[in-house]
């Protein structure tokens, strides 16, 4: 099919020499560049889009700017796409959506004749008797209120993040934002212009504010050219600003990207949303709010009808008349709810152009054509508070032929971003106005969200809260005056019940004036248990139509005012937002070891350790035991080589660096030889054990201690706040990306060393077992530590970052004539496991006291304070209820998983922390907290291995060299 | 070997990507390392997170109250790190840093110094994709210093100018530098599309 169009200047969006091809539902159309998908298509005249929620009512566009579900479509894999809001592209293909069938020909609208039977509260008072019933009911419900399909084979697309910061932010460019941010500019003020919409300049881009339709264009002309002649001046269009968060921090969202914006001053110039009369069958396609029937026209160049009747509670109605006639359409009638208009001549001057005039009436019903488009509209007189004519209820009023209805009850202030920032949202009873108040420091309004709407009055406006602004900036000394508004917009009652129903309030939920009366009837009073009983407001357009008739009705049903019953909260997102917004561009940091490319050369299974990438073992991945089994085995007969560089590292310098240790680790440290090593066992003020390392003493006044790979940002971090409250004099220094290390492990460990190392003195006299040295190795300035984690002969050897790689290779070089080979992280695992050394965190868990893990002996008990010795104090005081114990299992038996249950009688006793199969005592070994009556060798507990009880034996520790002959050699 | 990435729009480089990690670097801190810094003709900056250039190109970064670091002139290196270790060693109250190990340096430049300015400011705004911090010119001018996170990552960003070009100096730890690299790359090839 093809298109019509209305002549320049119509069409402010579209590109007429670009034309775009298109399919909806199976059927080709051609729209133009700058078209949306609903404009397109009623260019077309295809105005069906959607099927309403619950009854499967034809729907077509409402606002014609986003503000409504009626146009939720179906877009290739994305459902829920606003086709009033999606621009269009070359060979789109999109659906309707929620039907079963065709979107012309829905079965599923069969569920309108059974309205009655789905009263407000339909599900709640339906469905959760007998009991477990709703199990049954729910897969029915959920297939039939499906919205759209998701397509699960969808391929992720990039979505972003970026940071803005301005002086003053302007939401919204209609007139009185374009104002508010030349005002700000012109003073000095870096500003960003955010705008909903395609194009800038709001009601002025579509909206006649005089006789003659130019005042409109002219100024937005002049407004624009201003704002983009502005350096100061940065404009999104397209952009939403989806919340207001304290300090003035928008997140801002415009295409595939999600601006977090710093504001200083925020200036909010949302304007108001047009409203809808409620009266039977006002969602019928081709009745619309008076401002889409504009926006088709002057953004799309679109005729919206051939015959047109305006319903109208305001002057608003009086203008778009004459737009409509310039463009072609006739139109039948204005039926004005006022019992007269405020301006009798406009009246007359349109009744000369034939345009019939209704004053004190209203639509009671618009009567649909076989083409599911409104036909008819059935006008009554008004006689009182949303009542008609008595005795006509049943007859038939002024039947208007037309083929467009547009409504204008009047307007509802865009207040969602004020009062998410804590401004109360104020309703005057006798004059149907809205106003705000109570907006915080640095947050402005101008404009018709400030109930201003007059045009020259809503510049001033702008004006005036930017000048607000620039003195809160510093930029302007002028106190600007508040200006007060007296036109009256809002018609006080625009409900005209109907007895056989379908007037709807809200759209997007189908739900009826009576729905809400009965609300309340049921007894749910407060608007805000009405929205959750009825789900009025809940739905896409989150109650941009419906929150005004809801209060109202509700007001009248409660005999209360508009402002004692109040408006539904306004929660973030002022639109509906994309999870890949919240999303955006993953950053997932990884960190990787001064020797990673050799790991990988060498083909290690590398495995995350926290951030860190470790080589787990070197192998295929799916010979995981054996590969362990053998580097295991290596180490234990020859030598093995292990990349430690994640290990954490804290230097501690200066005067008070012993006492500062002292202090912090539950050994002694005042006393420790300079040259030695020290176990250190970190207790937290619970007492409980968070980590451990090894302090080594370089000088008496300069320590350098290791901590755990994923817990040395913690120590460090509790490092700085114990020495913020102590003030000693020492430096503490987080050396950890400083230092590469390895492990140099295994009997022949020295005899590697010693090739490198020609200056140092190796022997077990000379370097012993927990002694530091520091020296040269391969060349390299190297801090070594004899350490025996793995339960051999080792060295830990510590050089600069930079050196790492050299380190290795030459390690690996002076070895290979002793067949040394690299081991992983899951060897060594298993090799301390066989020395029964636990890893903090693997084998302690947020409730671990030395006394549980065996490591009284690293507390020194005499020493005056360290870091949670009061509490380690009590709980070793008390008798023991767990203990963390080492178990062994034949090697046939099913071995249990880290994690594990021990069970004892009918209770969980503990759990299993660590567990392999040990090649050297060819059987299964193990840790696990186990009852600590329980935790005696010879003892047995019980670990439930899948479905299975498993018995274990609880042994000595350790389960490897017993005597420490091999780790001091 | 330095590695470089340039980043084109159109035909034109917009903006490069340089590891400068083998230039030299150290630092120090404590009560007397501005003592130590002035005995080796060191300036050292009134406030924290602010550069300053020595009389030989060098950069003075003060990135605490007692805490410097020195980054060697890219285009002229002559710092001997050494010379500064050894002295802060030598003094009781003045701290070595390892920060040549410790960390990698990375330069995010323009090559178009017309960039450099309120209107136009392409760096800040590619920054902006990965820090939170405003390093617009205005409020971020060349000598500014900020100790922040750059794509969760923990970084200190000094914006600065290298061959008359504007520049972020970026310095962050070393075992982040691959993801570091790869995101900053990846934030250059989206800014320019966006662009």
């Amino acid at each position: 099919m093809t298109s019509d169009r209305l002549s320049s200047p119509m069409g402010l969006l579209i590109n007429r020499d670009q034309p775009l091809n298109f399919q909806f539902e199976g059927q080709s159309f051609q729209g133009f560049q700058g078209d949306t998908i609903a404009s397109a298509l009623i260019a077309n005249h295809q105005w069906l889009m959607s099927r309403s929620f619950k009854y499967h009512r034809p729907r077509a566009p409402l606002t014609m700017a986003g503000q409504d579900a009626n146009t939720l479509i179906q877009l290739g894999g994305e459902p829920n796409v606003l086709a009033d809001q999606q621009p269009l592209e070359n060979n789109m293909q999109a659906f309707g959506q929620n039907y079963s069938g065709s979107l012309a020909s829905d079965r599923d609208a069969i569920l309108e004749k059974f309205s009655r039977f789905m009263p407000v509260g339909f599900y709640y008072r339906s469905f959760f008797r007998p009991l477990g019933v709703w199990d049954k009911w729910e897969k029915i419900i959920r297939k039939k209120a499906g919205l759209g399909k998701l397509d699960l084979n969808f391929k992720p697309e990039y979505y972003d993040k970026q940071y803005l910061f301005f002086d003053v932010v302007v939401i919204g460019s209609g007139p009185a934002g374009l104002t508010a941010a030349l005002t700000a500019a012109d003073a000095g003020a870096d500003v960003l212009l955010l705008e909903q919409q395609p194009l800038s300049g709001g009601a002025l881009s579509y909206h006649r504010f005089d006789q003659a339709g130019e005042q409109a264009e002219q100024l937005r002309t002049e407004l624009l050219y201003r704002v983009a002649q502005h350096e100061r001046i940065r404009v999104l269009t397209n952009a939403v600003c989806n919340a207001w968060f304290a300090d003035n921090y928008l997140p801002v969202v415009q295409g595939k990207r999600l601006f977090k914006v710093r504001a200083k001053e925020c200036i909010v110039a949302s304007g108001s949303f047009e409203q809808h009369v409620v009266f039977r069958n006002n969602d019928l396609p081709g009745v619309m709010m008076t401002s889409a029937a504009l926006r088709l026209m002057h953004w799309y160049a679109v005729k919206p009808g051939s015959k047109a009747v305006l319903l109208t509670g305001n002057d608003d109605a009086y203008f778009a008349a004459l737009s409509l006639l310039e463009q072609g359409v006739k139109v039948a009638a204005i039926v004005d709810m006022r019992p007269e208009s405020a301006q009798p001549e406009w009246a007359e001057n349109l009744m000369h152009q034939g345009v019939q005039l209704f004053s004190g009436s209203t639509v009671y019903e618009a009567l649909p054509g076989k083409n599911k488009h409104i036909r008819a509209v059935d006008v009554r007189r008004i006689v009182d508070k949303g009542q008609i004519e008595k005795g006509q209820v049943a007859e038939q009023g002024d039947i208007i032929d037309c083929d467009l209805l547009c409504m204008s009850a009047g307007y509802m202030p865009a207040y969602q971003l004020l009062c998410q920032a804590g401004a109360q949202l104020s309703y005057d009873d006798d004059s149907a106005q809205f106003s705000l108040s109570g907006l915080p420091q640095h947050l402005h309004m101008a404009g018709s969200v400030n109930g201003i709407h007059q045009l020259d009055k809503v510049i001033a406006d702008g004006a005036r809260a930017a000048k607000q602004a620039l003195l809160q900036l510093g930029l302007s000394d002028e106190q600007p005056e508040t200006l007060v508004c007296d036109q009256a917009v809002n018609f006080p009652w625009p409900i005209f019940s109907h007895p056989k129903g379908k007037d709807f309030v809200d759209f997007d939920e189908d739900l009826q004036a009576k729905d809400i009366i009965n609300a309340t009837r049921l007894g749910y009073r407060d608007v805000q248990l009405v929205k959750r009983f009825s789900t009025v407001g809940m739905g896409p357009s989150q109650g941009r139509n419906s929150a005004l008739p809801t209060a109202r009705l509700v007001a009248a049903s409660t005999g209360r005012s508009v402002t004692e019953t109040g408006v539904t909260t306004a929660r973030p997102p002022f639109a509906p937002e994309k999870l890949a917004h919240m999303a955006g561009r993953m950053f997932d940091p990884y960190r990787r070891t001064p020797m990673h490319q050799r790991h990988l050369d060498a083909g290690a299974h590398m495995i995350p350790a926290g951030n860190w990438r470790r080589p787990a073992f070197y192998g295929a991945a799916d010979q995981r035991d054996q590969n362990i089994w053998r580097e295991a085995q290596h180490v234990r007969q020859k030598v093995g080589l292990i990349d430690v560089s994640t290990l954490g590292g804290i230097e501690l310098r200066g005067p008070d660096a012993a006492e500062f240790i002292n202090r912090i680790y539950t050994f002694g440290f005042l006393k420790q030889p300079v040259g030695k090593t020290r176990y250190a066992v970190l207790t937290n003020e619970h007492g409980v054990v968070i980590d451990d390392g090894v302090a080594c003493r370089i000088r008496d006044d300069h320590f350098y201690v290791t901590a755990t790979t994923s817990g040395v940002d913690r120590v460090y971090r509790d490092m700085t706040r114990w020495n913020a409250q102590w003030r000693l004099d020492v430096d503490i220094y987080n050396v950890t990306s400083a230092y590469a290390a390895v492990n140099l492990a295994g009997p022949l460990a020295r005899q590697v060393l010693q090739k490198l190392t020609p200056d140092l003195d190796l022997s077990p006299a000379g370097f012993p077992y927990l002694a530091y040295r520091e020296g040269r190795v391969a060349g390299m300035a190297a801090r070594l530590l004899r350490v025996g984690f793995v339960g051999e002969l080792g060295y830990e050897i510590h050089v600069p970052a930079s050196d790492g790689e050299a380190l290795w290779d030459a390690l690996l070089e002076a070895g290979s004539e002793f067949d040394i080979q690299p081991f992983g992280v899951e060897t060594q695992r298993l090799l301390r496991l066989e020395k029964g050394h636990i890893i903090v965190s693997q084998d302690t868990d947020g409730m671990s006291h030395p006394g549980e893990l065996d490591l009284g002996w690293a507390v020194n008990r005499k020493k005056p304070f360290f870091v949670g010795c009061r509490s380690v104090d009590i709980m070793m005081a008390h008798p023991l209820k767990r203990k963390l114990v080492g178990f062994k299992l034949p090697a046939a038996m099913p071995k249990p998983q880290e994690g594990h249950l021990v069970i004892k009688g009918s209770d969980v006793a503990g759990n299993v922390t660590s567990c392999e199969y040990s090649p050297v005592n060819n059987c299964v070994i193990g840790l696990a907290y186990a009852a600590a009556d329980d935790a005696d060798p010879g003892s047995e507990i019980y670990i439930r291995v899948d479905d299975q009880l498993v018995a274990a034996e609880v042994v000595t520790l350790p389960f490897y060299d017993p005597d420490n002959a091999r780790q001091e050699l | 070997m330095i590695s470089q990435y340039d980043a084109e729009a159109g035909n034109q480089v917009a903006c490069r990507l340089v590891d400068l990690s083998t230039q030299r670097r150290t630092g120090l801190r404590g009560r007397a390392a501005q003592s130590v810094l002035a005995a080796q003709s060191f300036p050292f900056p009134p406030q924290p997170n602010q550069l300053l250039v020595a009389q030989q190109g060098q950069l003075v970064a003060r990135l605490g109250r007692s805490e410097c670091w020195v980054l060697d002139d890219p285009l002229n290196p002559m710092l001997e790190p050494d010379v500064l270790d050894q002295a802060s060693d030598a003094s009781p109250d003045c701290y070595p840093l390892y920060c040549q190990h410790s960390h990698v340096w990375f330069a995010l430049i323009s090559d178009d110094s017309a960039d450099n300015s309120e209107s136009s400011d392409v760096l800040a705004e590619l920054m902006a994709k990965l820090c939170a911090v405003d390093l617009r010119l205005p409020v971020f001018p060349p000598g500014s210093i900020a100790q922040t996170s750059v794509a969760r990552v923990n970084a200190i960003v000094i914006r600065h100018s290298l061959n008359q070009s504007p520049a972020f100096f970026i310095l962050s730890d070393r075992s982040s530098a691959d993801y570091l690299w790869h995101t900053l790359i990846d934030a250059m090839q989206e800014f320019n599309q966006v662009k």
